[in-house]
């Protein structure tokens, strides 16, 4: 093993992301699951092995009905059926390991020092293989090999402190749906499109919530088709839509041969009856129940009809907007606002779906650290009343110590980011204020955690503090939310590709380059221009030449002025084939004018 | 589509019935008879497993289907299955049944097409109903002798989604019928066309039995009506936690958690008890628990003072009586005190770092990188120590609090600060009295260079003499000896000292712990027990009642074959193995990188000869060779040799399934942050050849190598041989024996190196 050689040295250092990542999800697994010895329930945990002992001993047919073996009041399946395959894979082990774990019925309630072992183990092997694997791919340039960048984004994002503590500490398979997904965006950004669909299609199938996604991923798919024109476009759609359908018939392939069973598999996937939050959720809805109790003037079926309209409405303007003008990065944002839209506005939330849409921002890091740090942290402490009757308080506070003291360091650090700090406006008093703001909203997170754990609340209100952190979050995801819609909006959406198409004049080519750079946090302060734009490409869009003058190029020898334009224009040269660039300084372009 | 069913249906079918051949609802209850009995005939058992506990019970069989008209628990029943032999009969599923026994219908086909009857048997499995009257057949009646006695009416069942309608009570015409509630909440059918109810008829209750449940008289073996009733309430409770309310016992007892705790915890928390709890008289006397007090003052006062918040968490753990205790707030605040304990580590590291920062020690060209400059790496070197994570945090000590007192007082002698050094070390003495091992390194580099300020280097003893400063030393011994007197000086006062120092040093422990150190000792008693073994297999020696060394619990053991060791003969090898070191410390003054390698060979030299030497102890090497490897070449080689080696002997400290993923990432994230930048920091452009570590030779690392086939062979190989009952002691050993190997090569390696330095061999950066 060599060591000096740049390869190497990735390599070290990948192994040592990848062995930090594994330390901390090995820590947080050594605390309390959900429901520890707490029966006649239990917890999640309890539920996640009552899904392996009943797959593992049932026939498929019988996995979502309520029949003499199967008892749907005692933790019934609710999840589509790749859970349920993924369960039975976790019971076929778990019977190889020990008989008891998953007995029929008698294993009810079990618990034991190696049967939480195995437990932990089976999560973070499906870390390992689902969730890793695809956060390495979005962000890794290349699949073999990644800069020190990516792997200090790749840890930060898997150190998201809620995916630690839902997944390892409180006990659930988050990881694997939230990486199904994560893998179709970065097959999307490659432009795989029909990988992407049945990417997602899958993660649809592990966990229904990844619907919260639904619309981005159809909208841009459907945006990224229709641009060559409808006719052109067509095929395109027909593909996407064989591929889903085919995935889809597979998956459901024991439940499609009946129709009560798909019925009845539908049913248990949308119970309405449940009611419109569960315990007490940071949406909307929880908010306003405070003034306004809904239950009394709503039934469950009209509240429903509520929240598809309310959450319709706040989806759509984004959707639209990623539809007539799709971008990569307005995508991800598009990922970001329907996700929190759905968390906020819909029916049947969870405090853990927050987990939807934490994880699409922590994407967003390179691009937007601070905002992206900040939304972790507070989408986090929206799960503490949960995480405190798991007794993971203490891993919750180190974990989000951790995520913040990890990503203000390394962001600072980081050579490529060091230009841009964390915050994008460079204005020295505008960070102070962001700092500021983000102070003022941490205090108030702490006192709320101080509070719930030391003071007792009145008798008349035996849940003041989990309600006052669920209002407290909520307005914080309101505001997100807005900010989130406005970055969406004020990026710039068009691709290189569609500037030529529209056979555009050199000058309206140059001035799109020009926003472009421009809406680039690299090259905001610098004054790069584009003097001479030439497509050559007789109207295919995928041949440039370009001049560009910049001071930045200043003592800079021509490989790294070309490197630095490169990463600027990344994303868009993965359209074009043939790029060729003069990159002057602004002496340089005088004396050549002059000549 | 039935391909993926079956494979995915368990091989073994479920013990009753599919849902085509099962018995329907209403015919169970015309029959009232028990489900089993019914069950039973309607199936043929070809194979059952026997009775008793059986992981999977088994029975092969097959279900009669429903055929004809008659009840399966007859015996027309079973000639009609006989004569239908393989005819499957294909039932449309329904939705809803509204078809019960006396209700009146209108038959909506054949010759009795019109005509309303009423409703005499229903057959739900087939989805009919039996109308009197209609729908018969006229057949002849025979006798055995086929000589016709009579003719009798026989009713063909109607199917009764399209041939039988129910009848609307108000208009007495055919309707379509729905299930719904009325408001007092009872269940009804309703006429889809009027909307009226159609009522149940009382026939509907009747059984095989009565006819009616008024009239049915009682018999001796039915379960009476009292017995019946429900006379509990359903909660939301095990069995056992309702029998506990009922009686009020309240479940105090503290859940385990699923990883263990080692018995550093209870020694703590007796001493918070202690120190908490009795005047200061009876600190070295109290014997209530086996874990007495056996540190210095100064780490009683250090006791004393966590106890004052200890008191915030749980007073309870501040009983002395009560041995044992570990409630979850006395976990949380040990656990928190080691950490904040740690931030004087911090601070030691900072000091550290800031010499080798600002000193100028070696030139290099990355004075300036923020992540890999020699300091920074220093930094995480020293605060990602997997030893003390795996020590203090998991394992519980205080270690990390003491190494940080030493590396404050390390920085300061680097610093020329000679008396804040001598007084922090003194302290540190103070707080735990195994640091006297390198006391001397101290001693002779002060002596050296405090006490003898003007002398030259290769000044000779005589000329020495000349030079002495006596201030000077008055200020060392000061300072030193009034630390002294503030620890030990109450003790001194309310004569106490002898117990005190009885407590220190307890001399009744055997050569090695019940854990051999991987030291001297340890290759010392790995000989002697092969020899042993060789000697009794040919004879040589007599079998004696100490042959179960290997069973490593027994303390104190003699050797069979090797004499035995007294702890005078360790002190005396400890004593010569770091004379050499100090005499050359002695002759090359004012090179405090010279004293800071004094310290480790001699903390070195105890750890391979002391008496009772805990594998712990192996930090005290490595953590001042950090210092080191950062700065020359040869240093990170034996750094890197040694923390692999040492680390991994810590393994044995920690040995549950829970704790064994956390102590080996931990382990190997040091060391490969540890082998990637030590190397890129001495800038290798060519490793000796592609089959070896990074900065180490062939040999070592085939050694480091070793280790995993070691590991594996203790976590994999070794239960699965089933040596675990003959031999149980066997992984221990070879992990000592092993690492004992690599660190007396590293020992040797670098007393050779350290003799054969030149004695300033320490460059500066021209100020």
């Amino acid at each position: 093993m060599s060591s000096s050689s740049p390869v190497d040295s990735f390599r070290g250092a990948a192994v040592l992301t990848l062995l930090g990542l594994l330390v901390l999800r090995w820590a947080v697994a050594l605390h309390s699951y959900s429901g520890e010895k707490r029966p006649p329930m239990y917890g999640d945990y309890e539920a996640q092995r009552h899904w392996m002992e009943v797959t593992h001993n049932l026939p498929v047919g019988e996995w979502y009905f309520n029949t003499t073996e199967n008892d749907l009041m005692y933790w019934g399946l609710d999840y589509p059926p790749l859970t349920a395959y993924h369960s039975k894979v976790c019971g076929f082990a778990a019977s190889l390991i020990d008989k008891s774990f998953v007995a029929l019925k008698a294993s009810r309630g079990f618990e034991s020092y190696h049967h939480k072992l195995f437990m932990r183990w089976t999560v973070i092997l499906s870390d390992l293989v689902v969730l890793i694997p695809s956060v390495w791919l979005y962000f890794a340039k290349r699949l073999w090999s990644a800069d020190d960048a990516s792997l200090v984004w790749i840890f930060l994002v898997l150190s998201h402190p809620g995916l630690l503590l839902i997944d390892h500490g409180h006990f659930q398979y988050n990881g694997v749906s939230i990486g199904l997904t994560i893998a179709a965006v970065a097959a999307l950004l490659r432009k795989r499109n029909l990988l992407c669909s049945a990417l997602f299609v899958l993660a649809l199938n592990f966990k229904q919530m990844s619907l919260y996604y639904a619309l981005p991923f159809f909208f841009y798919l459907l945006g990224t088709s229709l641009q060559g024109g409808i006719a052109r476009g067509i095929p395109k759609v027909g593909a996407i839509g064989m591929v889903v359908l085919a995935t889809f018939t597979i998956i459901w392939l024991p439940f499609v041969t009946q129709l009560s069973q798909l019925k009845q598999v539908l049913h248990r996937l949308f119970p309405i009856a449940r009611g419109i939050f569960e315990d007490k959720v940071s949406n909307i809805w929880c908010a306003l129940n405070v003034v306004y109790k809904i239950k009394n003037s709503f039934s469950n079926e009209d509240m429903a009809v509520v929240c598809l309209v309310s959450t319709l409405v706040v989806v759509i303007p984004s959707s639209l907007n990623l539809l007539f003008r799709p971008h990569p990065q307005k995508f991800v944002y598009s990922l970001i606002n329907s996700s929190l839209a759905f968390f906020l506005f819909s029916f049947q939330v969870h405090e853990k779906s927050i987990l939807l849409a934490a994880i699409p921002v922590s994407l967003i890091l390179p691009t937007d650290p601070f905002i992206s740090m900040w939304f972790t942290a507070i989408s986090s402490f929206s799960m503490l009343p949960l995480l405190l009757k798991d007794g993971l308080l203490i891993p919750t506070i180190a974990l989000i110590l951790f995520h913040i003291v990890a990503t203000t360091l390394m962001v600072n650090v980081l050579p490529s980011t060091r230009e841009k700090s964390l915050i994008v406006s460079d204005q020295s008093s505008s960070i102070l204020w962001w700092w500021a703001a983000f102070f003022v909203s941490m205090i108030g997170c702490v006192i709320l955690t101080l509070s719930s754990i030391f003071v007792k609340p009145p008798n008349n209100l035996p849940d003041l503090f989990p309600l006052l952190i669920s209002v407290y979050s909520c307005l914080h995801f309101i505001i997100f939310l807005l900010y989130f819609n406005y970055k969406q909006m004020s990026l710039p959406g068009v691709c290189l590709k569609s500037l030529s198409e529209k056979n555009l004049s050199q000058a309206q080519g140059a001035d799109i380059l020009n926003k472009h750079a421009a809406c680039d946090v690299h090259v905001t302060n610098s004054s790069i221009f584009f003097p001479e734009v030439v497509d050559e490409s007789n109207g295919c869009g995928g041949q440039f030449s370009v001049t560009l003058v910049s001071d930045k190029f200043e003592g800079k020898s021509r490989l790294q002025r070309h490197q630095l334009v490169h990463s600027i224009l990344a994303e868009e040269l993965k359209v074009i084939h043939a790029f060729s660039q003069k990159t002057l300084t602004p002496e340089q372009w005088e004396t050549q004018k002059t000549q | 589509m039935r391909l993926t069913l079956r494979l995915l249906r368990r091989w073994n079918r479920p013990p009753y019935p599919p849902p085509e051949y099962q018995i329907a609802e209403l015919t169970k209850k015309y029959a009232n008879l028990p489900e089993k009995y019914m069950e039973a005939n309607r199936k043929t058992v070809y194979h059952r497993t026997p009775r008793g506990i059986n992981y999977l019970p088994r029975e092969r069989h097959i279900f009669k289907n429903y055929i004809g008209v008659h009840r399966p628990w007859s015996n027309e029943h079973n000639q009609e299955v006989t004569d239908a032999d393989e005819f499957q009969p294909y039932v449309n599923p329904l939705r809803d049944w509204f078809f019960f026994r006396g209700d009146r219908v209108q038959v909506l086909t054949g010759k009795d097409n019109g005509k309303q009857g009423i409703v005499e048997m229903v057959i739900q499995e087939r989805n009919w109903v039996i109308v009197r009257g209609l729908n018969a057949d006229i057949t002849e009646q025979k006798d055995e002798d086929n000589k016709l006695i009579g003719y009798a009416l026989e009713e063909r069942p109607l199917l009764v989604n399209e041939q039988v309608a129910l009848v609307d009570p108000g208009d007495l015409m055919p309707t379509e019928v729905e299930w719904s509630w009325t408001e007092e909440g009872e269940k009804v059918r309703v006429s889809k066309r009027t909307g009226r109810i159609i009522p149940m008829s009382r026939r509907s209750e009747e059984t095989f039995q009565y006819k009616s449940r008024e009239t049915y008289a009682e018999n001796e073996k039915d379960t009476k009506k009292q017995d019946m009733e429900m006379t509990f309430a359903p909660k939301l409770m095990t069995f056992e936690m309702e029998i506990a309310e009922e009686l009020g016992i309240e479940d105090d007892r503290i859940p385990k958690k699923t990883y263990c705790r080692s018995t550093d915890f209870e020694v703590h928390r007796n001493w918070l008890a202690i120190t908490h709890s009795l005047p200061i008289k009876q600190w070295y006397t109290e014997a209530t628990s086996e874990w007495t007090l056996d540190y210095p003052p100064l780490f009683a006062w250090f006791e004393y003072f966590l106890s004052l918040i200890a008191q915030f968490f749980d007073p309870k753990m501040l009983i002395i009586s009560n041995l044992n205790y570990a409630s979850s707030e006395t976990i949380l605040f040990q656990r928190l005190s080691v950490i904040f304990a740690d931030l004087v580590f911090a601070y030691g590291t900072k000091e550290c770092c800031k010499y080798v920062a600002n000193s100028g020690l070696r030139k290099s060209s990355r004075w300036n990188c923020r992540w890999s400059s020699p300091s920074a790496m220093l930094q995480l070197l020293l605060l990602g120590n997997a030893g003390l994570f795996i020590v203090d945090h998991i394992h519980f000590q205080y270690n990390g609090f003491l190494y940080g007192i030493q590396l404050i007082s390390i920085a300061k002698i680097l610093q020329g600060n000679y008396l804040s050094g001598a007084f922090w070390f003194a302290v540190l003495l103070n707080l735990k009295h195994i640091y006297a091992y390198v006391a001397p390194a101290y001693f002779v580099y002060l002596l050296r260079n405090h006490c003898f300020p003007q002398a030259p280097s290769n000044a000779s003893f005589k000329d020495l003499h000349s030079h002495f400063s006596m201030k000077r030393f008055t200020e060392l011994a000061c300072t030193v000896l009034s630390v002294f007197i503030i620890s030990f000086g109450p003790f001194l006062v309310m004569n106490e000292i002898g117990n005190v120092l009885n407590r220190l040093f307890p001399f009744k422990r055997g050569l090695s712990h019940a854990y051999w150190a991987p030291n001297f000792w340890a290759l010392y008693n790995t000989a002697d027990k092969l020899g042993s073994v060789a000697g009794q297999q040919y004879n040589l020696l007599k079998k004696s009642s100490n042959a179960s060394m290997t069973g490593g619990l027994v303390q104190e053991f003699e050797h069979s074959l090797l004499p035995s060791i007294s702890p005078r003969i360790t002190f005396l090898l400890t004593l010569i193995s770091i004379m050499p070191a100090l005499m050359k410390l002695w002759l090359s003054p004012g090179n405090p990188l010279h004293f800071l390698r004094c310290l480790v060979l001699c903390a070195c030299g105890s750890f391979m000869f002391g008496w009772h030497v805990h594998e712990k102890a192996i930090l005290m090497i490595i953590i001042p060779l950090t210092v080191l490897a950062v700065v020359w070449r040869r240093e990170a080689q034996i750094y890197l040799l040694l923390s692999t080696v040492g680390h991994y002997s810590l393994f044995p400290l920690l040995f549950t399934a829970f704790e064994l993923p956390i102590k080996v990432l931990l382990f190997l994230i040091h060391a490969v942050y540890a082998f990637l930048n030590l190397s890129h920091l001495f800038a290798l452009d060519k490793p000796a050849s592609s089959w070896t570590l990074p900065l180490l030779n062939r040999i070592e690392s085939v050694y480091l190598v070793g280790l995993l086939p070691l590991f594996l062979f203790e976590q994999l190989l070794f239960p699965c041989l089933g040596l675990k009952d003959r031999l149980p002691f066997l992984p221990l050993m070879l992990t000592s024996g092993y690492c004992a190997l690599g660190v007396t090569y590293c020992f040797v390696q670098y007393y050779w190196h350290f003799m054969r330095m030149s004695d300033s061999n320490h460059k500066r950066k021209t100020h």
